[in-house]
């Protein structure tokens, strides 16, 4: 989940509702049809329904003050899938992962009225595709399984994320920010892929972000493309051989100028922020990146969790500069800031 | 009068505690005088600032930012938790308090909280707000005197 840009924005939730198995008639449109009736038997989420349904899902939009919306994908999965995703996430092995596709419904496919078997249908692998990343973005072996835990039918408030989790949160924020609405901005499972290839196992959000964000664009292949008859820029899905992720950008060339612009822009703030020193001109220069208002709440926090600290007695000070953390030989001792 | 006279830190230790902590600063002490000046980094994302501290035998320490103007928020017309905007002159802690006492080394309390002051006044300096938690005063706003 990615906290919206702004307060008016909504928090999305993505829900696939996997069925084992279909009556034997049903198209697409069928399925799509059967899931959408029975939420709308629930009298409750019957009013939140938003109509017509989205070209694959289902939005049950919750009231405008709750600034939150639920997707809902109907799926078609294989018989005892359930089994065979706890498995996987257990062994955390793409090995295999194929088995993980889902066939979803899709208003844009030509055979949306017509086809019945579900191996005619759009093929997507979403849960096969999280353990891909949650194994590119694990720092150790058999550390518990955090995304896992995200997939449950509630997803679990984390503190603790993962370096590579967190670099591409600040990523899409970034790209958010500057594209604000734009149809052509960098897509989310773009940056995320390529973000996952380019990391390197980094500890430190900071190492990571700046090493990921200089390996990036390194991290796109070029292969030929019978169809264009040239070279064309390739970002594989790591679940999916077969797809390519940029697959519009020989046609719609704004979309490759936007992903390389984007990625500049990334570097140079990043090269600005770092060499700030202050933090009055770190938020200074986190300010048009990021937003004003998240860039005062984040110092906000900061300075509070501070406090906290030395109240609980577990902030330091190192000898020579005097910087507090909490490592060091002085423990700063309680005391209170007075007034005149 | 600070604390008990018998239990007056020993100028000297004072000093050499100091100086174990902060070998390159600049440090004179004699009986009855310490002045210490150093240049702090309250956090590995801070500025540096330049710091004196003057302490005389059976008076409080008194501690001040020289060499640069803190700037202020805008809307301030004083630093927080200060004794002197004009002269920068840090109000660290509460006086009879017991927080700080001749018996203890400044190195281990009025020191740290130099830092501690320093980065809770920039975070202050980014959001408006003192986090840094101590008796609240209002600060008057501009707007609120004008």
């Amino acid at each position: 989940m990615i906290q919206p840009l702004n307060d008016d924005n909504d928090l999305d939730v993505d829900l696939v509702c996997r069925l084992e198995g279909k009556q034997a008639e049903w198209t697409q449109a069928d399925l799509k049809w059967v899931v959408g009736n029975r939420l709308k038997q629930n009298r409750t989420i019957e009013k939140l329904l938003v109509l017509p349904d989205g070209r694959r899902c289902w939005t049950i939009k919750y009231s405008e003050s709750a600034k939150f919306h639920m997707d809902v994908l109907p799926a078609i999965v294989s018989s005892g899938y359930r089994t065979v995703l706890e498995k996987a996430f257990a062994a955390r092995d793409i090995v295999g992962v194929d088995s993980l596709a889902i066939r979803i419904t899709d208003k844009k496919e030509a055979n949306y009225r017509t086809a019945t078997r579900p191996e005619e249908w759009l093929k997507c692998n979403p849960f096969g595709y999280a353990i891909w990343f949650e194994q590119t973005g694990s720092l150790l072996f058999g550390k518990s399984s955090i995304i896992r835990e995200g997939l449950q039918p509630v997803p679990l408030y984390r503190k603790e994320k993962l370096p590579l989790q967190r670099v591409v949160q600040l990523l899409k924020r970034h790209r958010d920010m500057m594209f604000n609405g734009e149809d052509d901005k960098p897509i989310s499972i773009i940056i995320t892929t390529l973000a996952a290839r380019a990391y390197r196992k980094e500890a430190n959000i900071i190492d990571a972000l700046l090493n990921i964000v200089r390996q990036m664009p390194n991290e796109i292949e070029e292969r030929y493309s019978p169809k264009h008859g040239r070279n064309i820029r390739w970002i594989v899905n790591p679940v999916n051989p077969e797809e390519n992720f940029a697959d519009k950008w020989p046609d719609e060339r704004k979309k490759e100028e936007n992903f390389y612009r984007w990625m500049r822009q990334v570097d140079l703030d990043l090269q600005n922020v770092i060499q700030q020193r202050g933090i009055p001109m770190i938020q200074e220069s986190l300010e048009k990146p990021f937003g004003k208002d998240t860039v005062r709440k984040a110092i906000g926090s900061y300075a509070e969790n501070l406090r906290i600290l030395r109240e609980s007695g577990g902030m330091r000070m190192a000898a020579g500069t005097g910087a507090l953390g909490s490592v060091g030989p002085t423990t700063v001792k309680k005391h209170t800031f007075h007034g005149r | 009068m600070v604390g008990d006279r018998t239990h007056t830190v020993n100028f000297a230790l004072q000093g050499n505690r100091i100086r174990t902590l902060f070998p390159a600063s600049d440090l004179v002490v004699s009986p009855f005088k310490l002045v210490w000046r150093h240049s702090i980094t309250p956090s590995s994302l801070s500025a540096t600032y330049d710091v004196e501290l003057v302490y005389v035998r059976d008076d409080h320490p008194k501690v001040y930012i020289v060499n640069s103007k803190l700037a202020l928020y805008p809307g301030e017309l004083t630093l927080p938790h200060v004794y002197d905007s004009e002269r920068q002159w840090l109000c660290l802690y509460r006086k009879g308090g017991g927080e700080w006492k001749s018996n203890m080394f400044l190195a281990d309390t009025v020191i740290p909280w130099i830092s501690e002051w320093l980065l809770h006044y920039e975070c202050w300096l980014c959001t408006g707000e003192w986090w840094g938690g101590g008796v609240h005063y209002r600060l008057k706003k501009k707007e609120e005197t004008d």
